[in-house]
């Protein structure tokens, strides 16, 4: 037998409270109001907007706007509402699955994890390999003369002519196993004694004074270009740029609501995030540029030579462990070229044969009029 | 303890009672509902009220009586709600859980990923509904009937009217090499889409909001023109430059004042009694003592008596506290002046406790690298809910329902932006 519950009904029209009482019968719900008069509403007219939740009153309307409401302090109604009318109510809130709602939580969270490692691993990799070659060569020509303009200004840039002809003429050969490539490969020398050399997108090569003045030989400084030209060719900066696109994408719809609150946590997974990639990229720039040196028939020894010399200054230092660092381990990369090299080639082409190899890679000692930073003092 | 004879009963039932501590004067209406196990605290002073009836039976006579009081005014569904000792007193109260708040984002997350970011508008809605079903007012629960539908409508009008000019103003500037002056132009009118965004944007997220709010079945609206706001936003912005700070005190409490008075409870309107000064004294202590900090600071990089680093990590621990300070004083001014009909909001806000409010939610923050978050969030409304209170009485029988959703879809510009949407401010 059913039970008269107390309830509160709103009108829609005042804000007066009308304490009534309920009664749960087969086709609908009855309301007697303390006039004594009552009010039917059909289950299948019911809408629920509250009460899902523990500590919720149920909150149930009826009609259009402005609707009438009833509240009712405990979810029992609704429990008694499916007992009696199961096929009516089914939009109505069961609280018997409140027990289930936890199992569901707890599926979604598993869900999230591996849909979280998908996206990492795959998902956003592949976004930006499918997307980065619809991106024209020339926004990415404009974006690499910015970079250019940054960290090789003019009056930076050591410009012997005859000099760097000969160095144009390695990056050239190696530009020539590419025929069909949309991009014009240029060389840029700064006077800086870093260790360094950078690849601009759209096709400039950015060589540091500290790089060029620790090759042994035009061949090893090919290895060096072969590197940063497969950056260039395997468009790694656009692509980094739609990574970072899609990781922020990814994370935004992660954190939601969480704005802010969760900045640390996210800071955290977008920069380990770049540096995955990132020392993805610097892999795919080995092989690939390993390949390319096979390509233009060059010894691919002196690659592994210049990675050698730059993995024995690196022992002197510390270096970071490499979840944290930008580029792989470098025993890593070594072992791998290594292995890809394999016995020397029958009949290696040699570079600039005849040349003067100690003269050209120093162009920066030279004090040309046109420049106006000092020769650096450090020298070796 | 304090205790007070139950002798002086007048007439309808009610019975008055003073505090002995404090002197204060209350009235409980339905006093027959009174058992030994009630127990209050006085508002004014916080001493304990225990209640101590005799075994007697409650007589035919006083189940007549009431009856006639229930008839006049309706029983509050809580029996254990506190606000029926003194009826002209309502308070917020936030009964939500961080636990279940959490639950319910990490479903969300999970649907926003299967559809790709579509879902996020209705996690939203589902999320608001939550927190609004938590919150009550008096006795009675606020329900939010907002969708998610329309809130991902809203993010499209926003980002079609701001985004998108703001966007590509953006890129033209990073892309395209353009000459000095358009891109100085294009730089300008991207700041100014900014600048007009944040009031824009303020005033429609509370029109949506208030729409999509009610209680007691009753639906608030806000009635306030954007080119109004507009207006008093240049303006605001334009003294406050000419005056060195001065005029911002009374900027914001135009502001507020604003976003109260056009703000309506079904046909009641809230009413906003500051006009600024009040505020003035905590504000110009704020400004003076930050332009001392940071003028020290200055000094002291400026003679090399400190490192950079470590000033600059100084500034926010001595000038926060200061902040946080000016920020209690501000909320606890702009609420105390806000009055709906002869009624008065009042906020016990204090420096110390948002201080400590702040202080738990950073921490939390960072102890959990920002998971404790649906906990803060419950902090959060708790303390803004529960420090307000509505003093004075309301004839909540006289409100009527007013449905105002056909006076805002006018025509012509204020139609684009007077349809209101909801964006995260």
């Amino acid at each position: 037998m059913a039970t008269a519950r107390p309830a509160h009904y709103l009108d829609g029209r005042t804000a007066t409270r009308h304490p009534v009482t309920l009664t749960v019968t087969p086709s609908s719900l009855l309301i007697v109001m303390a006039d004594g008069s009552s009010r039917q509403w059909p289950y299948d007219q019911i809408r629920q907007t509250q009460g899902a939740y523990r500590g919720e009153p149920v909150r149930l309307e009826f009609g259009p706007e402005p609707c009438e409401t009833l509240v009712v302090a405990t979810p029992a109604v609704l429990t008694e509402i499916h007992a009696a009318a199961r096929g009516m109510a089914r939009h109505l809130h069961d609280p018997a699955w409140r027990q289930a709602r936890l199992r569901w939580t707890l599926g979604a969270a598993l869900g999230v994890v591996f849909m979280l490692i998908g996206f990492y691993r795959w998902g956003i990799p592949g976004i930006a390999s499918v997307a980065a070659p619809y991106v024209p060569v020339s926004l990415e020509e404009s974006l690499g003369r910015q970079v250019v303009d940054r960290l090789a200004p003019n009056n930076q840039q050591c410009r012997d002519p005859k000099r760097l002809q000969k160095l144009d003429h390695i990056a050239q050969t190696l530009a020539a196993t590419r025929p069909v490539a949309p991009y014009r490969i240029t060389l840029s020398v700064v006077d800086n004694p870093t260790v360094n050399a950078f690849a601009a997108p759209g096709g400039q090569v950015i060589l540091l004074r500290g790089l060029l003045e620790r090759t042994n030989s035009p061949e090893e400084l090919a290895g060096v270009l072969a590197h940063e030209l497969q950056h260039i060719y395997q468009r790694h900066t656009t692509k980094t740029i739609l990574e970072q696109t899609a990781g922020s994408l990814l994370l935004t719809a992660i954190s939601g609501d969480l704005s802010g609150g969760l900045a640390w946590g996210i800071l955290g997974a977008r920069a380990m995030g770049t540096l995955h990639y990132s020392r993805a990229h610097e892999r795919e720039a080995d092989i690939e540029g390993l390949h390319m040196l096979q390509a233009a028939r060059l010894d691919p020894a002196a690659m592994v030579a210049i990675y050698n010399g730059m993995q024995q200054s690196e022992q002197n230092h510390q270096a970071p462990p490499e979840f944290l660092s930008t580029h792989p381990d470098m025993n890593e990369r070594l072992a791998t070229l290594v292995a890809l090299a394999g016995p020397t080639p029958p009949d290696p082409q040699p570079l600039l044969p005849g040349e003067d190899w100690a003269d050209i890679r120093s162009l920066c000692r030279l004090r040309d009029p046109g420049r106006s930073v000092p020769v650096s003092h450090d020298l070796p | 303890m304090t205790t007070t004879p139950l002798s002086n009963e007048t007439s309808h039932g009610t019975l008055a009672i003073t505090c002995h501590r404090c002197q204060a004067q209350y009235r409980i209406r339905n006093a027959h509902r009174l058992t030994n196990a009630s127990r209050s605290t006085c508002r004014t002073c916080g001493a304990r009220f225990a209640v101590l009836t005799t075994a007697q039976p409650i007589d035919a006579g006083q189940t007549a009586l009431h009856s006639l009081i229930e008839a006049q005014t309706p029983p509050a569904p809580d029996h254990s709600d506190r606000d029926q000792q003194h009826p002209s007193t309502m308070h917020g109260t936030f009964r939500g859980s961080g636990g279940t708040l959490l639950g319910m984002q990490i479903v969300n997350v999970c649907l926003t990923l299967i559809t790709l970011g579509v879902y996020h508008f209705w996690g939203k809605a589902k999320i608001r509904r939550y927190l609004f079903s938590h919150t009550a007012f008096g006795s009675d629960r606020f329900a939010y009937h907002g969708t998610g539908k329309e809130l991902s409508q809203g993010f499209l009008k926003a980002m079609l009217v701001f985004g998108l000019p703001y966007v590509s103003l953006g890129a033209a500037h990073s892309v395209l090499d353009l000459p000095r002056w358009v891109d100085l132009l294009s730089q300008a009118l991207a700041g100014l889409v900014l600048f007009l965004y944040v009031p824009i944007a303020t005033v429609n997220a509370r029109r949506y909001r208030c729409a999509r709010t009610s209680w007691r079945g009753i639906r608030f609206s806000f009635r306030g023109r954007t080119t109004e706001f507009l207006k008093l936003y240049a303006r605001g912005w334009a003294f406050t430059f000419l005056t060195l700070g001065t005029y911002y005190p009374y900027f914001q409490t135009q502001r507020q004042a604003f976003l109260h008075a056009h703000t309506y409870f079904g046909n009641q309107r809230f009413g906003f009694t500051g006009h600024g000064s009040g505020i003035m004294l905590p504000f110009a202590v704020t400004l003076v003592s930050t332009y001392v900090v940071l003028g020290l600071c200055g000094l002291a990089l400026a003679f090399q008596l400190t490192n950079a680093g470590l000033t600059l990590l100084l500034i926010p621990f001595v000038l926060g506290p200061l902040w946080i300070w000016l920020l209690g004083q501000k909320q606890k001014y702009f609420w105390d002046h806000t009055i709906f009909g002869e009624a008065r909001f009042s906020s016990t806000i204090t420096w110390q406790t948002l201080f400590t409010l702040y202080l738990g939610n950073i921490g939390l923050l960072m102890v959990t690298l920002g998971w404790a978050w649906p906990w803060v969030t419950v902090r959060n409304a708790r303390f803004h809910i529960e420090t307000l209170s509505l003093q004075g009485p309301v004839d909540l029988d006289r409100v009527l329902q007013d449905q105002v959703e056909s006076s805002v879809t006018g025509e012509g510009l204020s139609n684009l932006l007077d349809t209101g949407f909801d964006m995260d401010t």
